[in-house]
């Protein structure tokens, strides 16, 4: 008999990002395993039916935001109902939320409908809002029977947060498949610099533009490559005028993901200079085409980028030092090419694909069946 | 001090709606949430139909399993959180003309000590997590899920 998993992330594809793309991998892969999904989502601005089937796994979307803005009880309520009804049909073995947000009022709310066990997964640090009992955060997280982060600062925030999940928590990396194309040889004729994510304040994406600025002198041909989409484009394209520097910079919107990978190849070096991050996946992918990465030393980054072997780290807002890290790669090309193939080799062990498979279709399995047990991390040892 | 003869006001800008004996209950100028289930959903109607402490004791000990003594201890404790949080304020009863009690219906009915569910963070994790605007329209040709659109997290 198959298990039945309700999976609610925040959003769903179509919507696109990292945390999605790995969703829209994971459901059909989990499914070829055995797993059915029922998929609970948010609403956004794309005009989406409330309800359709991905690759042979219902969704269904709510305005969960707009009601709890609204403050109206009565739609509140209404949508209340509606989840309850999907638990009470679905029936699912276990509940696995993907992200901390306000959707989880009408998770705990929605409990009773359906009494499972309720993995929660941690994309990014946790909200500084208390973990206490009077809170949809301290809710959930007292309710959870296993807690995952995506990287084990993220753990360690969590933890620190909410000391008693400690005892049933653990980390599973992001996997990504590798692509079937193969990486390129690095070319520095001219030099290439590429940035790729949502353009977002904690991408530091200007920080990278002003990290060009003070290349260009000595690196005439320099160019930067920024990819994606986002509201602070307008911003970055105002900051590269102001700094002098637009004629280098070019903007390429947003890229499909299966382009990504080609994209990459045409890279001398991949920044990632990032504010904040959970787990970057643009990092595990430029890793993944052998590209060395200079990179800011936050959240995920250093377990995904070492420090001297894979690719350098600089403090966070540290212009001068994304500067010097570009500098010293572009100066010194066997070193950035010997990077680049530790960071492949690095990433297609650790953020290995089937073993982010194997990680869940095992955790699924335990909480599944040792549900039973008085206490579940009796069979599960946290990391 | 709450009395027997205390009546509880909902105040202005308090949200509530009570629905298959569960009261969903909104300060709208903190944002803060509450629920109640089951007798704390009974015990929020009889608030607004404008009972007092004393008329709601008698409605709980008719319908529930409950004693007296038990009942009003209850509704003194929730009665007080319910102040605390700003949600009601209390007066005394001036015999004024107040809508009927509802009729008390079943009777004997298992008694759960009510209590008040409080979320205070919603206010909080929406601002932090806004959605994202949309950059682009992207037509949607259900059931597609070859055509990703707006990007997400």
């Amino acid at each position: 008999m198959k298990l039945r998993v309700l999976y609610w992330p925040r959003v769903f594809w179509p919507q696109i990002g990292g945390v999605e793309r790995i969703a829209a991998d994971f459901l059909p892969a989990m499914r070829q395993r055995g797993y059915e999904f029922a998929v609970i989502t948010s609403h956004s601005s794309l005009p989406m039916p409330d309800e359709y089937e991905f690759q042979g796994a219902p969704v269904y979307r709510f305005h969960f935001w707009e009601a709890l803005v609204e403050r109206d009880p009565s739609r509140i309520f209404q949508i209340a109902e509606r989840i309850a009804a999907i638990k009470r049909d679905f029936e699912p073995d276990l509940v696995h939320v993907n992200y901390w947000e306000p959707s989880l009022y009408f998770q705990h709310r929605t409990a009773t409908a359906a009494p499972t066990p309720l993995l929660v997964s941690f994309r990014g640090p946790p909200p500084e809002s208390g973990g206490t009992a009077e809170t949809v955060f301290g809710r959930t997280m007292h309710t959870a029977t296993w807690v995952t982060a995506v990287s084990t600062s993220v753990l360690q925030a969590v933890r620190a947060h909410v000391p008693e999940v400690t005892s049933r928590s653990s980390v599973i990396h992001n996997g990504i498949d590798l692509p079937p194309l193969q990486p390129t040889p690095l070319s520095f004729q001219p030099p290439r610099l590429l940035c790729i994510g949502r353009l977002v304040p904690e991408k530091g994406f200007d920080l990278a533009l002003r990290a060009l600025a003070l290349l260009v002198r000595a690196f005439p041909s320099l160019r930067l490559t920024i990819a994606g989409d986002g509201p602070e484009r307008p911003v970055l394209e105002t900051l590269a005028r102001e700094l002098g520097v637009n004629a280098a910079v070019r903007f390429l919107g947003w890229v499909p993901p299966e382009q990504v990978p080609s994209l990459m190849n045409e890279a001398t070096l991949v920044l990632v200079p990032s504010r904040w991050e959970g787990l970057p996946g643009v990092a595990i992918q430029a890793s993944q085409m052998a590209r060395p990465i200079v990179a800011t030393d936050v959240w995920g980054i250093p377990e995904i980028v070492i420090d001297g072997v894979t690719g350098l780290l600089t403090e966070s807002e540290d212009v001068p030092g994304l500067a010097r890290g570009v500098d010293f790669l572009l100066r010194h090309p066997e070193e950035a090419a010997a990077f680049g193939k530790s960071a492949r080799r690095h990433v297609e062990v650790a953020f290995n694909w089937q073993r982010y498979l194997d990680a869940h279709d095992s955790l699924y399995r335990t909480l599944t069946t040792e549900v039973g047990c008085a206490d579940p991390a009796d069979a599960l040892a946290p990391q | 001090m709450l009395t027997l003869q205390t009546r509880l006001r909902p105040n202005d800008g308090v949200a509530a709606k009570v629905f298959e004996g569960e009261a969903i209950i909104i300060n709208l100028s903190n944002g803060i949430y509450y629920s109640m289930d089951n007798v704390g959903a009974l015990i929020w109607e009889q608030i607004e139909a404008g009972l007092n402490l004393g008329e709601i004791v008698a409605t709980l000990t008719a319908r529930y399993d409950v004693s007296a003594g038990q009942a009003q201890a209850d509704l003194e404790r929730l009665g007080g959180e319910l102040v605390e949080e700003g949600i009601v304020q209390p007066g005394q009863d001036d015999g004024s003309s107040r809508d009927r009690p509802r009729s008390v219906g079943a009777t004997g009915l298992r008694y759960d000590s009510p209590r008040l569910e409080i979320y205070r963070d919603i206010g909080h994790l929406l601002a932090l997590d806004p959605p994202m605007p949309g950059l682009r329209d992207v037509p949607w040709n259900a059931p597609a899920q070859d055509a990703p659109g707006e990007p997400g997290t």
